[in-house]
């Protein structure tokens, strides 16, 4: 009897073992299982997300006002020369011209990075006016404060009272005009002196500003 | 040459025949030498007129003469390509520049007009021989207990990989104590490899105040170091100018300077003013104000000094956001005497005027006697 208690002893080990070793591969199934379907439910986040965005940058400049006209007049009788010029007051001096609109040529730096402004035109007072002692100045400032940032990041970059004789090679004149959008716009002012002596009928003559990527 | 009589007609006139706006986009692109390889960049015209042709040019230094363009004219809203032929090597290592940019014709329907040229700049990186990180670091100001982002670029400028040892940035406050540091996993940055090494530092002991952002990292036996500096803000409104004197009777203005402490915007800050000499006291309130981070922004309010006069206390009182801050100061109120002044002055010069008249005239009577 008792042998056979031990025999039937035995069978019962062997049995639990061979259950155990079905309950661990259950197990590993299981787990191979769940790791497949969570992969697959909705909403069921396994890593974390990379959002990638990639926005380009653009260089873009606007003459928002382009056009500067003091129509038709003369230098006034008796007097050497006349003197006009853009601002919104004692534009015209000894002469009868009529200033049509007041302020300057005005640029905006519409794209989204800093740029270089190279201004220049391509006459002198010689050629565009003409006569004894022609005077053909500019003066570049900002218009909204902060507009033009110079070499090294700082405000004073544009000499807002003075008048430079007009370049006919293109000379740099803001290290760093800015894009935003409180701080993007460059006024562009003259100055002309008109002798009596000058040249006569439709008188002009071409600004040209180059931007690049500061 | 007489000039009486000389009349001219002149018509002065600067304008251009269509509005001048241009673009170009990408406006810098970056790129790494490439020994004997070809790279193809397209470059797209922006806010172009419809119809209008536009000049295509390459410009540049030692590179030019490798680069070309696909057309030397666009119509419109096009696009070019530019196409760089690298030679098989380039003696001078660093950035070597190509510009490509479009330009307005000058209109032929106007003798006068404006034109506008705009430009990309390419720029090319030829590497440094050994071993070269260029280094840089961005971090924001923030406000007290934000996490502060930091954000830390290295670039291998040099010709051989970087096997970086050590990357960390650490926080300086302006005493000079070290008050944080960020660690981050040094890895091999390969030639002409980057790499962002992005963090958010949570700023934990961090007190208010003005922060130098050191940012190192280490290969072989160098250390390259970077600084910036970086502002932590507290919910803070600092009273920092107002008037302590006023000259006349009647409605007059007072002014008070607020300047923030605040990374954020402060709406509706306001401050109300106790006027007192122990005998006669009065309170009023400026009006509000927006301020935005870290200004210093002026109110401008009026009071009533008819009656007053001597010295008074000042009890100003900021509130914004919930908080407030208190301050205090003197304020003069005197009479306005420049009206006295000015006729005093006045009366002099017209006495000195007539002395003068009187001596000049007995000088000359004496004279022609």
């Amino acid at each position: 009897m008792a042998m056979a208690d031990n025999s039937y002893s035995g069978i019962v080990v062997v049995f639990a073992v061979f259950v155990f070793v079905i309950f661990l591969f259950s197990v590993g199934v299981f787990y191979l299982s769940a790791k497949t379907l969570f992969g697959t439910i909705s909403g069921y986040a396994t890593s974390i997300g990379e959002a990638n965005l990639t926005v380009e940058s653009a260089v873009t400049i606007n003459f928002t006002t382009s056009r500067i006209n003091w129509g038709s007049g003369r230098v006034n009788d008796g007097q050497p020369s006349a003197g006009l010029n853009t601002f919104a007051t004692s534009n015209v001096t000894n002469g009868n011209w009529t200033l049509q609109n007041a302020g300057g040529l005005r640029i905006e730096n519409l794209g989204n990075v800093n740029v270089t402004l190279n201004l220049s035109g391509t006459k002198t007072a010689a050629s565009m006016i003409g006569g004894t002692s022609p005077g053909y100045r500019w003066n570049i400032t900002s218009f909204e404060t902060g507009s033009c940032r110079n070499a090294t990041g700082g405000t004073d970059a544009l000499q807002t009272n003075f008048f430079y004789v007009v370049n006919t090679t293109t000379a740099l004149f803001c290290n760093y005009f800015q894009f935003l959008d409180d701080r993007d716009v460059i006024r562009i002012d003259f100055n002309l002196t008109i002798p009596s002596d000058s040249l006569t009928g439709a008188l002009g003559d071409t600004i040209t500003a180059v931007a690049f990527a500061a | 040459m007489s000039i009486k009589g000389f009349v001219l007609v002149l018509a002065f006139v600067f304008c251009i025949s269509y509005v001048s706006s241009l673009g170009i986009s990408p406006a810098i692109k970056n790129i790494n030498f490439e020994s004997g390889k070809q790279t193809n960049i397209t470059f797209y015209v922006l806010d172009a007129v419809e119809g209008v042709e536009y000049d295509v040019n390459v410009r540049g230094g030692y590179l030019a003469q490798y680069s070309s363009v696909s057309a030397t004219t666009v119509t419109g809203a096009g696009s070019f390509v530019l196409t760089i032929n690298f030679p098989e090597k380039i003696d001078i290592p660093g950035e070597h520049t190509v510009s490509v940019s479009v330009k307005e014709k000058p209109s032929e329907t106007s003798f006068i007009n404006t034109l506008v040229e705009v430009g990309s700049i390419i720029k090319t990186f030829v590497p440094y021989p050994g071993y070269y990180g260029d280094l840089s670091l961005n971090i924001p100001d923030v406000n007290a207990n934000d996490q502060i982002p930091v954000e830390l670029y290295l670039i291998n400028r040099g010709d051989n990989p970087l096997e970086l040892s050590s990357v960390y940035v650490e926080f300086i406050s302006s005493t000079g104590q070290s008050v944080k540091r960020v660690d981050f996993t040094p890895v091999t940055i390969p030639v002409s490899g980057d790499r962002y090494f992005r963090k958010y530092s949570d700023s934990s002991g961090i007190e208010p105040g003005n922060y130098i952002a050191t940012g190192k990292v280490s290969y072989r036996d160098t250390i390259r170091e970077v600084n910036r500096s970086f502002r932590v803000g507290s919910l803070f409104v600092n009273i920092t100018n107002y008037t302590n004197s006023i000259r006349g009777d009647g409605i007059q203005r007072f002014y008070i300077t607020l300047g923030s402490r605040w990374n954020s915007p402060i709406y509706g800050a306001y401050v109300d003013v106790n006027l007192t000499n122990g005998v006669y006291s009065t309170i009023f309130r400026t009006p509000s104000i927006d301020i935005m981070p870290w200004e210093e922004k002026t109110i401008g309010s009026y009071i009533d000094t008819k009656g007053l006069d001597g010295y008074y206390d000042l009890y100003f009182n900021a509130s914004y956001h919930g908080q407030s801050t208190l301050a205090i100061g003197r304020l003069y109120v005197g009479d306005n005497y420049s009206i006295i002044i000015y006729s005093v002055s006045a009366l002099l010069a017209i006495l000195f005027f007539i002395v003068l008249y009187i001596i000049l005239k007995r000088f000359f009577f004496k004279k022609r006697r």
